[in-house]
């Protein structure tokens, strides 16, 4: 049977899909926003539909429409790719009362993981390090609650994540307030406005593990990943493998997001996610994003394995062929996300036509993106235009070759994030390895810190 | 890419002894369809032939040619305008199967007459003519997939 593949997405990441179906022999149908019908994906697609109006609310968010064209065109499974749809029950319980094979975990997981309160308590129930926190009802008990954990503290939406329905509290005035408001815009947002209590960590290193199963009972890890720079909790530069930490919790690492993942009987891709306190040297679990991520090609280029391909024939039913033992990493990946956003206005989404794009070739360099010279860059949609991925037989090595291949990337019409990644590589502090998650912030915003 | 029959003699010879019944190779505008044993899979979509490519029609232009043509042409006279499905789905020409269509060439229609329904996973939307005047072409048959923004209807408007 040929198996045809519905790829409910856009972007880079549409390109991506198609990519590794057309090495599949699978065919592929893309359901496109109304604004969307001449990009790159639309071009190499088997079939494209339209699903709606330019907005992703009108279109990729239509999950019945998505699902409806998935049937309708004789689709045997469905990649939601990231955001999106991609982390919603409903659309995995809808494509397997449909017969459509849906790429990505089960329905049963993701209800699981989809509650960061529920994620916590599962990885404290398996012995993997959490931040202290926890829920509580009466103001008494959270008050108390909060004096344990010591402040600052964070205030999170148990259906957030991402960065999405925090709050940061510095001290005991604040508490009851902080817990009050997110509560109801949690309601509002996530539609539960159930939340809780966790340890802020002030300079905190962002680590996560790449996790690989199938439906045989085989569970893999394909080493860490590093994304510490960030800016509102967006990331910026990712990199593989972390250079910061040592082997004991490197191991550590890779056996919690193992745990979880054969914990679940986890099918697919899935990333969990752990802050590193520097000062006190710990690891905590944050949680886990059940798809494929933005920055998996640095994992492909210190592992040599193709993750979307692998995330297919997992979904269909194929047994692993990798073992662990097979997933060696040789050298060091760097990837930069080069936005429509202009690093000179505080990151302002910059949409616009590209009059001239001129990506850098050369060793060890690969670009995922779906923009060509031409191409004028939507307003409606994520300000991602490219991830310009360098690898090198070591960290140094990598980043020479990133800065090199930035300094060669021309791009004209419209303001890009290059300039922010120039700044970012040529930095000590970055080239150093000792970069935290709020290390950025004042990069983008005080314009007199540069390098 | 492309093949001589050179080239293709040896993806034959090669594939003589490989375990399939079914190979398709597609790049550009290249494709081949290798079969064994069973009668090619041919569902409409293959790239052995494929449709017009969507990349090169406008934005805005109806793009019927996307799904199997309508039996009617859409292109417009001076006084016709097109009715238009704002959502993707299945259309049905008339409420229930068995029964008259809504609307058939020739019916004279108000701007909030149904003229068809589109079907979203059994969520059923009327679609409104949207203009005075007379259904002059029906452009998508009854059961049809459709595209949000597709045309399924040419109505000679009342001046």
């Amino acid at each position: 049977m040929t198996h045809r593949v519905f790829v409910a997405n856009r972007g880079e990441i549409a390109v991506r899909i198609i990519e590794a179906c057309d090495r599949l022999g699978f065919e592929t149908v893309l359901g496109v926003s109304a604004a969307d019908r001449d990009t790159l994906a639309a071009r190499r697609a088997g079939r494209v539909l339209t699903l709606g109006g330019a907005r992703s609310t009108d279109s990729y968010l239509l999950l019945p429409a998505v699902v409806h064209a998935a049937i309708a065109t004789g689709c045997t499974a469905l990649h939601p790719g990231y955001g999106f749809l991609s982390e919603r029950p409903e659309l995995a319980r809808l494509c397997a009362e449909n017969g459509i094979t849906f790429v990505g975990p089960s329905p049963e997981a993701l209800d699981a993981l989809g509650d960061k309160l529920k994620a916590r308590a599962l990885a404290e129930s398996l012995g993997v390090p959490v931040a202290p926190g926890g829920t509580a009802e009466t103001e008494a008990e959270i008050d108390a609650l909060a004096a344990e954990i010591g402040y600052p503290i964070l205030v999170k939406a148990a259906f957030g994540g991402g960065g999405r329905g925090m709050k940061l509290v510095h001290g005991r005035a604040e508490l009851l307030d902080a817990w009050r408001v997110a509560s109801s815009e949690a309601s509002a947002a996530f539609g539960d406005g159930t939340v809780f209590l966790e340890r802020y960590v002030t300079d905190a290193k962002h680590i996560e593990v790449q996790v690989l199963g199938d439906r045989h009972g085989h569970y893999l890890h394909l080493g860490e990943r590093e994304c510490s720079v960030q800016y509102r909790y967006q990331k910026v530069v990712e990199e593989a493998p972390c250079a910061a930490i040592d082997q004991a919790t490197r191991e550590l690492l890779h056996d919690s997001a193992l745990r979880i993942a054969s914990s679940l009987q986890y099918v697919g891709l899935g990333t969990v996610e752990f802050l590193y306190d520097v000062q006190r040297r710990q690891v905590s679990f944050l949680e886990v994003n059940p798809r494929l991520q933005v920055e998996h090609p640095v994992t492909e280029a210190v592992t040599g394995v193709d993750l979307v391909r692998e995330q297919l024939l997992v979904a269909l039913g194929e047994e692993l062929t990798l073992r662990q033992e097979d997933i060696r990493l040789e050298g060091h990946a760097v990837e930069c996300r080069i936005t429509a956003q202009d690093p000179a206005r505080g990151l302002a989404p910059s949409p616009g036509p590209v009059t001239r794009w001129r990506p850098p070739v050369g060793r060890g360099l690969r670009l995922d993106t779906h923009v060509y010279e031409g191409y004028r860059f939507p307003p409606y949609y994520d300000a991602l235009m490219a991830k310009l991925i360098a690898w090198g037989p070591d960290r140094p090595a990598a980043i020479a070759t990133m800065r090199e291949a930035l300094d060669r990337f021309e791009i004209e019409g419209l303001a890009t994030s290059r300039e922010l990644h120039r700044r970012i590589l040529a930095h000590p502090e970055f080239q150093d390895g000792s970069v935290t998650t709020h290390w950025l912030e004042p990069i983008v915003t005080d314009q007199e810190v540069t390098a | 890419m492309g093949l001589d029959l050179e080239e293709l003699a040896a993806v034959m010879e090669l594939l003589a002894d490989a375990d399939f019944t079914q190979l398709r190779i597609q790049q550009g505008d290249f494709s081949l369809v290798v079969s064994r044993g069973v009668p090619i899979d041919d569902g409409g979509t293959t790239p052995a032939a494929p449709a017009p490519s969507p990349v090169t029609v406008p934005v805005a232009a109806p793009v019927v040619q996307e799904v199997q043509p309508g039996p009617a042409s859409s292109e417009l006279g001076a006084d016709e305008v097109h009715v238009t499905t704002p959502m993707l789905g299945t259309f049905y020409r008339a409420p229930k199967p068995g029964e008259p269509p809504f609307v058939e060439v020739g019916t004279k229609v108000g701007a909030d007459t149904t003229v068809g329904i589109v079907e979203v996973m059994k969520l059923m939307s009327s679609i409104q003519a949207g203009a005075e005047g007379e259904v002059t072409r029906v452009l998508v048959e009854d059961g049809q997939l459709v595209e949000a923004g597709q045309p399924l209807f040419v109505l000679r408007v009342v001046p």
